[in-house]
């Protein structure tokens, strides 16, 4: 049994994201809506709370708590922020495997695999370079696929 | 690796359409500015704003570019290959997305060649596994045509001899058949809805050129007038239901026309389409159930239409899973073996007893018995409907006679056998006679329901749901509990 965790950079990434999408909406409507005022302080404190909270609360809550459980012939995702989510899939139920790998060769922790299974399918999010390689190695001498 | 035909640039494209935005916004943005500086008077456009505008065209050549350079992107760097007995698509601009599927797992492929793709030497390519939820394609391509022998060689050999190999080819007047029993009122009209929402303004604009509201209501006068005591309205209504049905039959034709089918006991081959050719290669291990169709009318000439529920067949919108469109009985015993080695067509070992006939009719009757007095009451309260409320009573009774007469066949012939690991159930839905022929393994939940007073007559209705991608139910009514109860131990606790 291995346990993988999601890789600290993709959610420093996705912080700063945010921040700066917060960021841009306050000047925009800092920029267009001045002549009333009211409603531009409203917009503001909005954006503002939204990306305090998201960034700085919601996001390190929901990465501490997000896991991937490898065992010899299942995979488990543990999710959620407030209320937990299991879900496991037998390894000889995947149908086709999906792995999308971000930007410089997800050095950045976006990395995804997807395994389809009968009636659904399973994700397991933001994974480092490594352990993505490692995962999709462990499939490959599995059965479940090997790369061409 | 290969690249898809360069045509699936322009569909790429339109997924970044929404950037025509910008040059609508600069064009907003030059009629504003016109406006401050009253070159604008009474919404006509002064000269030096439309120079403006063309002087600006550069900005809107840019967006277009940028569109077409996004579509380009995305189809240069996506390709895919058959290699080492998978299907590999590759994905990589910006982020790479890499979906690997192994033939063994594909349950169904499609080749697709349609009419208006055929001179660009192109055809759509779909590839389905028994994953994922309500009938979604797992990859859809489209490829070049030259790039078809390499997946259609990945696939197993279909075997030959006497032994293993059956092929079939339907003649075109069992397919007319087949068209004119499975066509409907409904869905023709569903084609008509599509063309209208899709087409939209086009649609508007053929029906305005050729008059053909006019030409519709003088057809139906004159018919009117020949048929002395029906209403007008009831002939338009008349021809619109069955120019709807005739469309719904040209439609089946057409896309069944042609079809012909080959199988060697592990895998099917199915080829149909007047216009558009479908070619389908279904794993047999991967289909779900055998779903053996008939209405009333087949079902008194003993005839069959063979379907299959797999993943990935019959997906497109309208279309029936069909294996073998018209059979007879003595064909259809001859073939299901053949082509699905162990199934089996086995009689009833449960069916609803025949005093339970009430519960199969009561809502026929039921309806039957209201349709009087509720055209009375309307005729009561707006008695200027008369015509038209006679008219839809008229309508209505047909389908519900038709209906009774199907429950009282259904009460006879409903009923489920599972022995030997393998489940034939009879049933109907709608006015279609259904058999399904599965393996107890496709058995996914069972339920059980009594109503208060069914526990007074000791008796209860039966759902059994199958495995497939769209959840699929048979119902069977009125059945003896006990006896339902007992057939089904090896599925059910025993819950005292």
């Amino acid at each position: 049994m291995k346990e993988y965790s999601a890789d600290p950079a993709a959610m420093k990434l996705l912080q700063i994201t945010v921040c700066l999408l917060a960021a841009v909406l306050i000047f925009a409507s800092a920029r267009f809506l001045y002549r009333w005022s009211v409603v531009m302080w409203i917009l503001i404190g909005i954006f503002a709370v939204t990306a305090i909270v998201l960034s700085f609360f919601c996001m390190p809550l929901y990465f501490s708590n997000l896991r991937c459980i490898i065992t010899a012939n299942q995979v488990t995702v543990r999710t959620g922020m407030f209320f937990r989510r299991e879900q496991s899939i037998r390894l000889q139920s995947v149908q086709f495997v999906q792995t999308i790998t971000g930007p410089w060769n997800g050095i950045l922790g976006l990395n995804f695999i997807i395994l389809y299974v009968y009636g659904g399918s399973l994700m397991i999010f933001f994974l480092k370079k490594a352990d993505r390689q490692e995962l999709t190695e462990f499939l490959e001498r599995k059965g479940v696929f090997h790369a061409p | 690796m290969h690249r898809e035909h360069p045509l699936r640039i322009l569909k790429y494209s339109t997924k970044t359409l929404w950037l025509l935005i910008f040059p609508l916004i600069r064009g907003i943005w030059n009629i504003f500015k016109a406006w401050d500086r009253k070159q604008i008077q009474g919404f006509r456009l002064s000269p030096e704003a439309v120079l403006n505008w063309v002087q600006g065209a550069w900005f809107d050549l840019l967006i277009l570019a940028i569109i077409l350079g996004y579509g380009f992107c995305i189809w240069f760097f996506r390709k895919f290959t058959v290699e080492d007995g998978q299907l590999y698509v590759q994905d990589s601009f910006i982020f790479t997305r890499k979906r690997i599927m192994p033939i063994k797992n594909l349950s169904a492929l499609t080749i697709e060649h349609t009419l208006f793709l055929r001179p660009f030497q192109a055809a759509y390519l779909y590839a389905d596994t028994a994953s994922g939820l309500l009938n979604s394609t797992d990859i859809k391509l489209l490829i070049r045509r030259k790039d078809e022998p390499m997946f259609i060689s990945a696939l197993p050999r279909l075997r030959q001899g006497k032994r293993h190999h059956y092929e079939r080819k339907v003649r075109l007047w069992k397919i007319l058949l087949f068209s004119v029993i499975f066509s409907s009122s409904f869905s023709g009209a569903l084609y008509i809805a599509l063309f209208w929402f899709q087409s939209g303004r086009i649609a508007r604009d053929l029906i305005n050129e050729f008059r053909l509201t006019e030409k519709l209501n003088t057809v139906s006068q004159e018919v009117a007038d020949h048929l002395e005591g029906i209403p007008p309205i009831a002939v338009t209504v008349g021809i619109l239901i069955l120019s709807s049905w005739l469309l719904s039959m040209i439609s089946n034709l057409i896309r069944y026309g042609g079809f012909y089918m080959e199988s060697d006991k592990r895998q099917l081959f199915v080829k149909s389409g007047l216009m558009t050719t479908r070619y389908f290669y279904l794993q047999n291990h991967k289909i779900n159930f055998l779903d053996i169709r008939q209405n009333l009318l087949t079902k008194l000439f003993k005839i069959y239409s063979l379907a299959v529920n797999c993943p990935g067949y019959g997906n497109q919108r309208g279309a029936l899973p069909i294996c073998l469109p018209i059979l007879t009985q003595k064909e259809l015993i001859e073939t299901m073996p053949m082509i699905f080695p162990g199934s089996r067509f086995l009689k009833n070992q449960l069916s609803p007893p025949k005093k339970s006939w009430w519960g199969y009719i009561c809502w026929c009757i039921i309806g039957f018995a209201a349709i009087y007095p509720t055209g009375e009451a309307i005729e009561h309260l707006f008695p200027a409907f008369q015509e038209i409320t006679n008219l839809i009573q008229i309508t209505i009774v047909i389908p519900i006679l038709w209906k009774l007469i199907i429950q009282i066949v259904s009460l006879n012939t409903s009923g489920v056998n599972i022995s030997k690991n393998h489940i034939c159930m009879r049933y109907c839905e709608g006015f279609t006679f259904h058999t399904i022929v599965a393996e107890t393994d496709s058995i996914v939940k069972i339920r059980i329901h009594q109503h208060i007073w069914q526990k007074l007559s000791n008796t209860c209705h039966l759902t059994i749901y199958f495995r497939a991608e769209t959840p699929y139910r048979c119902n069977l009514y009125c059945l003896n509990y006990d006896e339902t109860r007992e057939l089904l131990s090896e599925f059910m606790t025993n819950l005292k």
